[in-house]
């Protein structure tokens, strides 16, 4: 064989091997990627499976959503945008309904008292920061003289902070929180926008003002002050609504 | 069909998996550009994953796709407007990336990129409007399917956005791999040398 035919044999053979080590390279690197991947999910499954497995969150009352009575005529749905609201002076229709909690019969209708009634999302960010808010202000006594009833609405135990009565409970709210049905009935009996749903009665029942959203402190001081007085009450321009 | 719980921590796991890649490739590629031996590890690395990047990819957007349907589906989860969008950006990928790697197509990822430039940050922007209130657009809960409120929350941070957003992110790495890889395996050759 001349020396040619063999190197030109010799150059076939080191690309043959070259070729099959870039082949075993590409094997070895296809076998440690889909290895590394079965791996990640083989533990992403025992990880799924063992952390899934512990104590669960707040325990659920029976009362988290229960039928409400209604009684009267709804008030029209509240927009914030809408100024002066067509709500304010129509009487508040009555509502019949249990306690979150203990699953107790609480009212809400009109008592000759100045009252607040508030409707909140367990799974409402700004229901979450407000709520505290107006339990400090509970603590300082800005409530006094006004009867104030919260409505569990909105809710869904798919959702985060479920279930209500433990979150409330967990807040120290003070006051008698009413369950809405699965359907809304009470919210949409009072014409609930957003959460959270302010609605300030006067003494005769009639809407004194709605609001929607985080209200500031001092716009709750001002608006109960001129609740318990009798005067305007500032929430009537839903200016707050939008308000951070 | 597993439980929400389980399917949840399942995601989680993949999550944070994805994440940590995501982290390592940019500190990879940082260094990449101050030191050479990193941009040799790292054109090594994107090579050894090239060939399987685009199906690793399909991957990914198949199962973000199939989470995602069966937390609408099977949880209950109604999406709110922004998931629907990220979803308009993720769902197309199966396809795109499927088609791709049937067709051993490699410049896929210059489809692909798009749809990750887009779904990233709007899988971040989703994110920061459940957890930061300035980007909430009002002070309120809508009543409807409010983007503010995450269906879940694990270890403080990881929600079905945050989810999503790895999900992109993690695409986009695949696909660098691609260009940086493929083009080690098959540097530009000079005009003169195609043409001829």
């Amino acid at each position: 064989m001349s020396t040619k035919a063999q190197r030109r044999a010799e150059a076939i053979a080191q690309r043959k091997r070259a070729a099959d080590a870039a082949a075993a390279r590409q094997r070895r690197n296809r076998l440690a990627l889909w290895g590394g991947l079965a791996v990640v999910v083989v533990v992403a499954i025992i990880v799924a499976v063992v952390a899934s497995g512990g104590g669960d969150s707040a325990k659920a009352t029976s009362f988290e959503t229960h039928a409400v009575t209604v009684d009267g005529t709804p008030l029209p749905s509240y927009d914030a945008t809408k100024s002066p609201d067509p709500g304010v002076g129509k009487t508040i229709p009555t509502l019949e309904g249990v306690s979150v909690v203990n699953g107790k019969p609480v009212t809400v209708k009109p008592t000759g008292k100045p009252q607040m009634v508030l409707f909140v999302a367990h799974w409402c960010p700004h229901c979450q920061a407000e709520v505290p808010r107006l339990v400090d202000l509970a603590k300082q006594g800005v409530f006094d003289g006004v009867e104030v009833t919260a409505v569990a609405t909105g809710t869904n135990s798919a959702y985060p902070n479920y279930p209500p009565s433990a979150w409330l409970q967990r807040v120290n709210w003070p006051f008698p929180v009413m369950a809405d049905s699965p359907q809304f009935t009470a919210a949409t009996a009072y014409g609930l926008s957003a959460y959270p749903y302010f609605v300030l009665v006067n003494p005769d029942g009639t809407v004194a003002a709605r609001a929607t959203g985080e209200v500031p402190i001092d716009q709750v001081k001002a608006d109960l002050a001129a609740l318990k007085a009798g005067t305007s009450i500032p929430l009537s321009s839903g200016a707050s609504s939008s308000a951070p | 069909m597993p439980g929400v719980k389980v399917t949840t921590n399942f995601f989680l796991v993949l999550t944070l998996v994805a994440d940590a890649v995501v982290v390592v490739a940019l500190v990879a590629a940082i260094a990449a550009l101050v030191s050479p031996r990193a941009r040799a590890a790292v054109v090594s690395f994107a090579a050894a994953v090239a060939p399987q990047s685009v199906l690793l990819a399909w991957i990914v957007a198949t199962v973000a796709t199939l989470g995602s349907l069966y937390y609408s589906e099977h949880a209950g989860f109604v999406p709110c407007e922004l998931c629907w969008y990220q979803r308009i950006v993720m769902y197309p990928l199966v396809i795109v990336l499927g088609v791709a790697w049937l067709r051993r197509d490699l410049q896929v990822w210059k489809t692909v990129l798009v749809f990750v430039v887009i779904g990233a940050p709007l899988s971040l922007y989703h994110w920061l409007v459940e957890r930061v209130p300035a980007f909430a657009e009002s002070s309120s809960c809508s009543v409807t399917v409010p983007c503010t409120t995450p269906y879940f929350e694990k270890l403080g941070f990881v929600t079905l956005a945050w989810m999503a957003m790895s999900g992109f992110l993690l695409i986009g790495v695949l696909m660098l791999c691609t260009v940086v890889g493929s083009r080690a395996y098959h540097p530009v050759e000079p005009a003169d040398t195609v043409a001829a």
